[in-house]
C-alpha cells in the first residue's frame, strides 16, 4: 500500500509544477478536483506504463464537503452571468471523472460524501471495490475542501497483495513502531503514519482485530 | 483593432484560466478550438459567450454561432468591433 498526502499550506500550483505541470486543464479545475488530481499524480508518478488505458483501477473519492466550494462560487455568479466553468464542477463526483480522464482509467469510480473522515467506512468500501473482479488496484482519496483555503487531502493506493490474509500490522507513529494485536484482512488507510500491514489509521494506533480497517485519531 | 485584440487576449486568459499563457503566446490567427492552437473545449465556448454578453453587450442566441465567431482571436475581434453595444 502506498500513501500520500498534501500538507496544509502547500501551494497547489507549485506542487502541480513540481509534478511535471503538463496538464493545463488543472487550472480550470475546482479545488476538490485539483486535490484529487495532485494526489493521484503523487501516487502514480513512478508507476510503469503510466497513461496506458486500463480498466483494472478503481477510484474511490471521499469527502465531507463534496463540491461545496465550487457550489458557492457558482451561486455567486447567479445574479449576473452564471458561469459555465463553475457549473461543471458543481457535483462531488466530477473529481472521479477528472482523474479517470487524466489517467485513462476506465474502471469503477465512486464518490462518497461522509459526515467526517471515517476510516472504517473507507476501508469497507475499498474491500468492496475489490469484489469487482476487474479491479486489481484501488485508489482511495480523502479530498475535502469546504473552501479554496481550507482543505484536507490524502490518498492510498491498494493492490490485491494488500488483501493477503493474516498480515501483522506495524504502525509507525510518534512513539515508534506499534504492533497491532490482530490480523488485518482488508486493505486500509493511514492518515499520518506508515503502515506495513494493510490497514487504515487516521492519526492514532489501532489494536485488536480489524477486518478492512481503520482507526482515526484513536488509540 | 490592435488594442481590442490585446484586450481580448487578456480577457481570454483570465476568463478561461489559461494560467501559463501570456498574450504574446496567442497567435491572432490560430484556431482557438481543437487540437491545434489553444485547444479550448465546449465549456470554454460557453464561457466566451458569457464574456461577449457581459463585457460587450453581444448576445449570441445560438451557441452554434460561437464556432464561427470564435474561430480565432482575429475573427473574434472583428465580430466584437462590428456588433458591440458597450
Amino acid at each position: 500500500m502506498k500513501t500520500v498526502a498534501i500538507e496544509k499550506g502547500t501551494s497547489l500550483t507549485e506542487l502541480y509544477r513540481s509534478l511535471g505541470g503538463d496538464y493545463p486543464k488543472f487550472f480550470k479545475m475546482d479545488i476538490q478536483c485539483k486535490l484529487g488530481y495532485l494526489l493521484v499524480e503523487k501516487l502514480l508518478q513512478d508507476a510503469p506504463d503510466r497513461f496506458v488505458p486500463r480498466k483494472d483501477v478503481a477510484v474511490l473519492v471521499f469527502s465531507r464537503s463534496g463540491s461545496l466550494a465550487d457550489d458557492k462560487a457558482f451561486a455567486a455568479t447567479l445574479d449576473t452571468f452564471p458561469s459555465p466553468a463553475h457549473f461543471v464542477y458543481t457535483l462531488p463526483n466530477t473529481v472521479c471523472g477528472e482523474i479517470a480522464i487524466r489517467n485513462r482509467f476506465m474502471g469503477e469510480t465512486r464518490s462518497y460524501v461522509l459526515d467526517s473522515f471515517d476510516p472504517e467506512i473507507l476501508g469497507e468500501l475499498v474491500l468492496e471495490a475489490f469484489l469487482d473482479e476487474e479491479s486489481s488496484s484501488v485508489i482511495a482519496i480523502w479530498a475535502d475542501a469546504p473552501s479554496e483555503e481550507e482543505w484536507e487531502a490524502r490518498a492510498w493506493l491498494f493492490t490485491a497483495q494488500d488483501l493477503m490474509p493474516a498480515h501483522h500490522c506495524c504502525h509507525h507513529g510518534e512513539g515508534g513502531c506499534h504492533h497491532g494485536e490482530g490480523h488485518h484482512e482488508g486493505g486500509c488507510c493511514h492518515g499520518e503514519g506508515h503502515g506495513e500491514g494493510s490497514c487504515c489509521h487516521g492519526e492514532g494506533h489501532g489494536e485488536g482485530q480489524h477486518e478492512g480497517c481503520c482507526h482515526h485519531k484513536g488509540e | 483593432m490592435e488594442e481590442l485584440i490585446k484586450e481580448l487576449k487578456i480577457k481570454l486568459i483570465e476568463s478561461l484560466n489559461l494560467e501559463e499563457m501570456t498574450p504574446e503566446d496567442i497567435d491572432v490567427n490560430a484556431p482557438l478550438f481543437g487540437d491545434e492552437g489553444l485547444g479550448l473545449d465546449s465549456i470554454d465556448v460557453l464561457e466566451l459567450i458569457v464574456l461577449l454578453e457581459k463585457d460587450y453587450g453581444i448576445r449570441l442566441a445560438n451557441p452554434a454561432e460561437g464556432k464561427a465567431v470564435f474561430a480565432s482571436i482575429a475573427v473574434m475581434a472583428d465580430y466584437v468591433a462590428k456588433h458591440r453595444t458597450k
